[in-house]
């Protein structure tokens, strides 16, 4: 007798309030996916389950909030939580446990920390072997800091807090009235220090450092939607770009010494479509022989579905070489582990690399130069995101 | 909850109520116990707000101290029995909440081993869990009567064994070893629980799932064979039967752990504190959030009225929605797309028929029972419009709010909070509960709750 769906048993209130997010085999199959990033037990494991609690609470919300729409997180999953997981203008945190039976929340001190504090605090218990999560309760920024302060909250040795499961509303519908109707300023969080800071401001526990991709603390990201505008958002500014500009009808009929622009002309006339609304951006990057193009472009702007379109071009500063046997990638970073979508290497003859990928709003591109002997450099992740300032 | 106004807590006792279709509980007024508590405690009786744990102390002084006139001792632990009543059945729903959810029980069925006294007098035969609780209490501990009623029903013999019994029904030992944290165990339990997770866990990500639900399997030969030489390596000699045995002794503990708590029994609770001097334990209670926001009395009816007007408006909206949802949610699942636009007539069969859910499926032409379910699922809908009728509702309160300028904008945390759950409370009194109660009522409800009513008005547009 299947348990799952209990149509037939009682209802009563109480468990109106609970939320069972039933898994599907496709949830599994992306979570065993994500759990090949990691490199050894336990944090293979960890991945999966935490996967699990990723991807079907984003489901979840689809189904009953299907205009609040989630974007992956960038952190790493090895923790006990799911940091950075945005929704809408808030920020959540999923805390992810297996069991309850001890009426105790494991939280994971990192959490405090501003690049991993949340407006919200969602704990998921996944029950793996009967394919479901149960939504327990969710727990707000300032909630929290009110109970730590009247309990004097210890961190523990392995670097965790313990807080009791009463902390946490485990009425699932207030956390879908909170994201609805709150404003995330009223949940103050602190402010994270600016991206120009080189030194990562905390030191993970040796446990998770040893033998894992860390997570991307100086991984920058930068937002193209203000680039039709001819506007760079502060990280790229930071990291100096140029600003952005359009391509000109009389673009391709000039030649041009600039690599760049050389590079850009001959992609047009090689059949390359760029739209009348692609802009482009370069930079130069410090330290390698390398020059960076992105250009951007929304292919559809029919709501709800924006998809835009990203060309990567790689080419060498001016008096240098692309050394031969360099490849270019560029990885997604929908989900938690990075898949290479494309990947192009230099022959002898050429004189740059391109890459052209497409995606939807929610998704992000990591471009990646693997030099053939040289070490890897990892550019900013691109997204596409509006939002009301640059 | 139960609402009710705070002295009859004293001499109402909760009571376990069979009838089908109810809640499992009833309140049974007890005269004797009300007259005692009336001429005792006159201010609680004029609706004076006095603090509970006065109260119960007050009582348990009064049965110290009239040792001699029996019929007062009587009356005041009687009293103490209807108290303690309600935590009883509290606990019984936590407990729940932690272990029950979709495992197909309910708190109802852990009522017997704990809801069992009667109200009347203890004749020397069996002794009800109240009276239990009560003999056990020690009025001077810091420790609060409630959270020593928690701690005794999460202690029951009788209710622990229940969720033994159900929890080797809904979770398997491999399952129980594969979540289990080999940072709290030591020794050889420690090494067989990571040498577990290394064979196991990796051959458990690898399966292929279909959506079966599919148990974790006994470990096979090979892999107790690499348990095995795992263990080997680590200097731990046993043969491979030897391997699935202690497995299986360990699952065991675990489960106990999982009831009775992790470090034994008695345990120590969270928060407990233990004087280094009488080493005595005992309870930190946690401090109760402070409701901060205050509306005046005008403005309080004022918004009441206005609740009231909007509630249908706000559930037509809600069962709209939801229906929508529903469909839309449909429609996104590859799998479950060509069912869509199945799901309005498959709910007017369900409330304008009475049809079963197996009726529904041979009239619309499915095969697959889940198919039915996906689309039907009416408890999975009841949580929608309530949700979606809560939303509309929410909405047009803030706005009155907001008109009215009775808090600042933005809304702070703690007012929306408060606001949200009066707001659950209103829509559950005035429609959930009657909805919820004629779904529980099996094939002969008539459903002629104001629920159904709205959504077949709503089917019918």
């Amino acid at each position: 007798m299947s348990t799952h769906l209990d149509i037939t048993g009682l209802l009563d209130l109480q468990t109106l309030q609970e939320s069972v997010i039933l898994l599907e085999p496709e949830h599994f199959d992306r979570a065993t996916q994500l759990s090949r990033s990691a490199t050894n037990e336990p944090h293979q494991w960890r991945s999966y389950i935490n996967g699990l609690a990723l991807y079907g609470f984003v489901d979840w919300l689809e189904a009953r909030a299907a205009d609040l729409t989630p974007l992956q997180p960038q952190s790493v999953s090895v923790l006990d939580a799911v940091c950075n997981l945005a929704v809408g203008d808030f920020t959540l945190c999923l805390i992810v446990t297996e069991s309850v039976a001890e009426e105790l929340v494991t939280v994971p001190t990192v959490v405090e920390l501003p690049e991993f504090s949340a407006h919200l605090y969602v704990l998921l218990e996944v029950q793996e072997e009967q394919e479901q999560i149960v939504l327990r309760g969710c727990l707000r920024y300032d909630q929290l800091l009110h109970y730590q302060q009247t309990n004097h909250l210890l961190a523990q040795p392995d670097q965790t807090y313990t807080l009791p499961l009463d902390w946490f509303d485990p009425d699932s519908s207030h956390l879908l009235f909170y994201l609805r109707f709150l404003e995330p300023s009223t949940l103050a969080l602190p402010a994270i220090p600016s991206q120009l800071d080189q030194v990562p401001s905390l030191s993970l526990p040796q446990s998770i450092t040893e033998g894992l991709r860390l997570p991307r603390l100086n991984q920058s990201i930068i937002n193209v939607w203000n680039w039709s505008q001819n506007l760079l958002d502060a990280t790229a500014q930071s990291l100096l770009w140029s600003m952005p500009q359009p391509l000109t009808p009389t673009f391709a009929m000039r030649r041009s010494p600039d690599k760049v622009e050389a590079a850009l002309q001959d992609l047009q006339h090689q059949g390359i479509d760029l739209p009348p609304q692609a802009h482009y951006a370069h930079t130069t990057l410090e330290g390698t022989s390398f020059q960076f193009c992105t250009v951007t472009w929304l292919t559809s702007t029919d709501q709800p579905s924006q998809e835009w379109a990203l060309l990567f071009i790689l080419v060498a500063q001016p008096g240098k070489v692309i050394p031969v046997g360099t490849t270019l990638q560029v990885s997604t970073s929908s989900v938690l582990a990075d898949t290479v979508l494309a990947e192009v290497t230099l022959e002898t003859m050429d004189l740059y690399l391109y890459v052209l990928v497409e995606g939807n709003q929610h998704e992000a591109f990591t471009p990646t130069i693997l030099p053939p002997n040289a070490v890897a450099v990892t550019l900013p992740t691109f997204t596409c995101y509006p939002n009301s300032a640059p | 909850m139960v609402m009710m106004n705070e002295s009859s807590k004293y001499w109402k006792l909760v009571r376990i109520d069979s009838a089908d279709q109810g809640r499992g509980y009833k309140l049974q007024s007890i005269p004797v116990a009300q007259e005692f508590f009336g001429e005792n405690f006159p201010e609680s009786t004029n609706h004076l707000v006095v603090r509970e744990d006065r109260v119960y102390r007050q009582l348990f002084n009064l049965l110290r101290e009239t040792a001699d006139d029996e019929a007062d001792r009587f009356e005041a632990e009687l009293c103490l029995r209807c108290y303690v009543s309600y935590p009883i059945l509290q606990s019984c729903m936590r407990r729940v909440r932690l272990f029950g959810s979709a495992n197909g029980f309910t708190y109802r069925d852990l009522l017997s081993f704990v809801l069992n006294d009667d109200g009347k007098r203890f004749n020397g035969g069996f002794v009800p869990f109240s009276l239990k609780i009560l003999h056990s209490f020690s009025p001077d501990q810091t420790c609060s009567l409630g959270g020593w009623v928690d701690l005794r029903v999460k202690r029951n013999p009788d209710l622990n064994r229940f969720l033994l019994e159900q929890g080797l029904n809904f979770t398997s030992d491999w399952a129980l070893l594969n979540r289990a944290n080999p940072r709290y165990l030591a020794g050889i339990d420690r090494d067989l629980v990571e040498v577990f997770h290394l064979v196991y866990r990796r051959d458990r990500r690898q399966q292929n799932r279909q959506g079966t639900q599919q148990k974790c399997l006994d470990p096979t030969n090979e892999q107790l064979q690499e348990m095995m030489q795992w263990l080997r390596q680590r200097q731990v000699l046993v043969d491979s039967t030897s391997v699935l045995n202690q497995l299986k002794r360990l699952a065991q503990v675990l489960r106990q752990e999982d009831i009775w708590g992790r470090r034994g029994f008695p345990v120590a609770e969270p928060l407990e504190t233990t004087d280094p001097n009488t080493g005595e334990t005992s309870f930190k209670d946690i401090p109760d959030d402070d409701s901060t926001s205050d509306i005046e009395a005008s403005e309080r009816s004022e918004l009441q009225q206005f609740c009231y007007e909007q509630l249908l408006h706000s559930l037509d909206q809600g069962i709209r929605q939801a229906i929508g949802d529903r469909v839309h949610s449909l429609k996104q699942r590859p799998r479950y797309t060509q069912l869509a636009h199945q799901v309005k007539p498959a709910l007017r069969l369900l409330y304008f028929e009475g049809k079963s859910q197996e009726q529904i499926a041979l009239m619309l032409g499915m095969t697959n029972q889940s198919q039915v379910s996906r689309i039907l699922n009416p408890k999975e809908l009841l949580v929608t419009i309530r949700q979606r009728t809560l939303e509309a509702l929410l909405h047009d309160i803030l706005e009155k709010v907001r008109e009215l300028k009775i808090v600042d904008f933005p809304v702070s945390p703690d007012y929306f909070s408060n606001l949200m759950q009066q707001l659950d409370t209103f829509v559950d009194e005035q429609v959930f509960q009657a909805a919820a109660a004629e779904m529980n009522a099996g094939r002969n409800r008539s459903m002629e709750s104001l629920f159904a009513q709205r959504l077949r008005q709503i089917l019918n547009e």
